[in-house]
């Protein structure tokens, strides 16, 4: 499906590279919702003013700040830059809402359309728990202070007369983070959020964004400095042509070095094999994944007790960066990756800098007008196995470490793996089961996204 | 009859644009049209300087440029340039 949110979303960032590399980004950068949106041209919100102005917010977001610490709605975005320039604002919760965007979309119920016919079977009526429904004058029509939103009513009607409007971004959140301030717009508990990306995905508006650190790493580049860039997995389903031309293209923005995050995946694998083995002998039960780090930030802030049955091997991502400064001691690592989730992750491992989402390298890459299948591949020391290639993809991780068991377990030992194939409130249900010592199992995968990263919400084709 | 070619550009500003749904065009085709249509990719049709980068992704269908090219209306081009009209399959 053609998103245009999606569209435009790039479309800024293609602008922003430009601008950045045309040298004048501070004398231009208030101009880029101008340009983008100049008057008499057509509009996307309620008109061009509208548009610019969250252009401008998404600006923001882009520099790395929080729409929500706005505290002066004239300032320019060239302050924003400078200050960012000064010192890079704090890194924090990698996501923020801008209200001047949210449509305050209205709360979730069921309307009935112009396609009741007001029936003489009325099964509406007939079957509504709560006596909500009743038809008078040919049409249904809805209590909404009776109704319960249970949606029985929709199900029935033999003309989907009934439809259920929701607010996306609730809707979409596997645990509830995500609610309506007092003025109606979205505002996000941080305290519960886990940062999977579902509200960012699912707003129609766009108005959720994430807290980017673009132009951090554009100037670190310009400045020289060394550093090391370690692709997640998920790349090699990200743009035309093989990993090696995409490490090419990511050496010709000036990286000194690149790294495959499946090379730390390898030994995540290894050392996940090993400690299953361990738990196992030790009769503690299930234990699950921490590759995903929404994963982890939903045991940590809703399934606390759970805490102990995640693995203790560090993520690939970790592994990868200690890969890095091994190497190169002194360069800074940059993770390039499709997950929001990572950008928190890495502020709790020392060793990653920064994070660089696929959409944000695609868009310099777009700026400066190189595309990976038409250079020569770079050459990998070597490269990373196959299994760990496919930590990507949902069962990706489980078929590695199974590989990893080989020959590992006693002969009589059961192996019962199981996987959860994308967090949403369903999902997370099953997840609370688990918890419970409910349903069976003494290996779980669970991936925050549908299909595991390649379905990432900042990988090209989420 | 002459095959109409169509060339779908897959170079970063295309494919970041919209054009990474434009890959798998070839096989979401009808097969009324097999044969007739020459589908392929190419990594820059030099449009997106000349219009700005708003208009990506293109398509060229025959001599028609495609802007803002989808499934969708890519499809539609290929059944103007037969002269026939949308094969209700090609758009499912």
């Amino acid at each position: 499906m053609t998103n245009g949110a999606e569209i435009i979303r790039r479309e800024l960032m293609i602008r922003l590279v430009r601008a950045f590399d045309a040298g004048n980004l501070a004398e231009t950068i208030d101009r880029i919702p101008v340009e983008m949106r100049p008057r008499d041209a057509p509009f996307s919100r309620s008109s061009v003013w509208h548009d610019r102005a969250v252009l401008k917010y998404r600006i923001m977001a882009l520099l790395g700040f929080s729409c929500e610490n706005e505290t002066d709605e004239a300032r320019t975005l060239r302050s924003y830059l400078e200050e960012m320039r000064e010192a890079p604002p704090p890194r924090g919760d990698p996501i923020t809402v801008c209200s001047a965007g949210c449509d305050g979309c209205r709360d979730r119920a069921f309307m009935v359309t112009d396609n009741c016919r007001g029936c003489f079977a009325r099964p509406c009526e007939w079957n509504c728990p709560k006596k909500a429904v009743t038809v008078t004058r040919g049409r249904s029509t809805i209590d909404e202070s009776a109704c319960v939103r249970c949606g029985k009513c929709a199900q029935v009607c033999p003309y989907k007369a009934i439809v259920e409007v929701s607010v996306p971004c609730e809707a979409a959140c596997p645990v509830g983070a995500i609610r309506k301030d007092a003025h109606g717009h979205a505002r996000i508990d941080f305290a519960k959020c886990i940062f999977c990306g579902a509200c960012f995905r699912a707003c129609p508006f766009s108005a959720v964004m994430e807290k980017s650190q673009l132009v951090q790493l554009l100037g670190a580049l310009r400045a020289g400095e060394k550093l090391t860039a370690v692709v997640a997995p998920a790349a090699a389903w990200q743009f035309p042509g093989s990993v090696e031309q995409l490490f090419a293209a990511i050496r010709a923005l000036g990286f000194d070095d690149v790294i495959e995050v499946a090379r730390g995946a390898e030994m995540t694998t290894e050392h996940e094999a090993r400690e299953f083995v361990e738990r196992q002998k030790e009769g503690k039960g299930i234990m699950t994944t921490s590759c995903c780090p929404a994963w982890v930030n939903l045991v940590r802030k809703h399934l606390p007790a759970f805490l102990p049955h995640v693995s203790d091997t560090p993520s690939p991502m970790a592994y990868a960066a200690r890969i890095a400064k091994e190497r190169r001691p002194d360069n800074r690592v940059v993770f390039v990756g499709p997950c929001i989730a990572k950008r928190d992750e890495a502020l709790r491992r020392e060793n990653v800098d920064f994070v660089l989402s696929f959409e944000e390298l695609g868009a310099v890459f777009a700026a400066r007008k190189i595309a990976p299948v038409a250079l020569e591949p770079a050459k990998l020391d070597r490269p990373a196995r196959e299994d760990a290639r496919n930590y990507a993809k949902s069962c990706g991780v489980t078929a590695s470490v199974l590989e990893g068991l080989k020959g590992e377990l006693p002969p009589d030992f059961k192996l019962d793996s199981r996987f959860v194939d994308g967090l949403d409130r369903k999902s997370v249900a099953m997840i609370r089961l688990y918890a419970a010592g409910k349903l069976p199992g003494n290996f779980l995968e669970v991936m925050s996204c549908k299909g595991g990263c390649v379905g990432g919400p900042c990988s090209l084709h989420s | 009859m002459d095959t109409i070619p169509v060339k779908v550009c897959i170079g970063t500003t295309c494919y970041l644009l919209g054009a990474s749904k434009l890959v798998d065009l070839e096989n979401r085709l009808p097969a009324a049209w097999k044969g007739r249509v020459d589908v392929s990719g190419c990594t820059c049709l030099d449009l997106c300087d000349a219009n700005g980068v708003c208009n990506a992704p293109f398509v060229k269908v025959g001599e028609t440029v495609v802007p803002h090219a989808t499934p969708a209306t890519v499809v539609a081009a290929i059944a103007d340039a037969l002269g026939e009209p949308i094969p209700p399959e090609a758009l499912a």
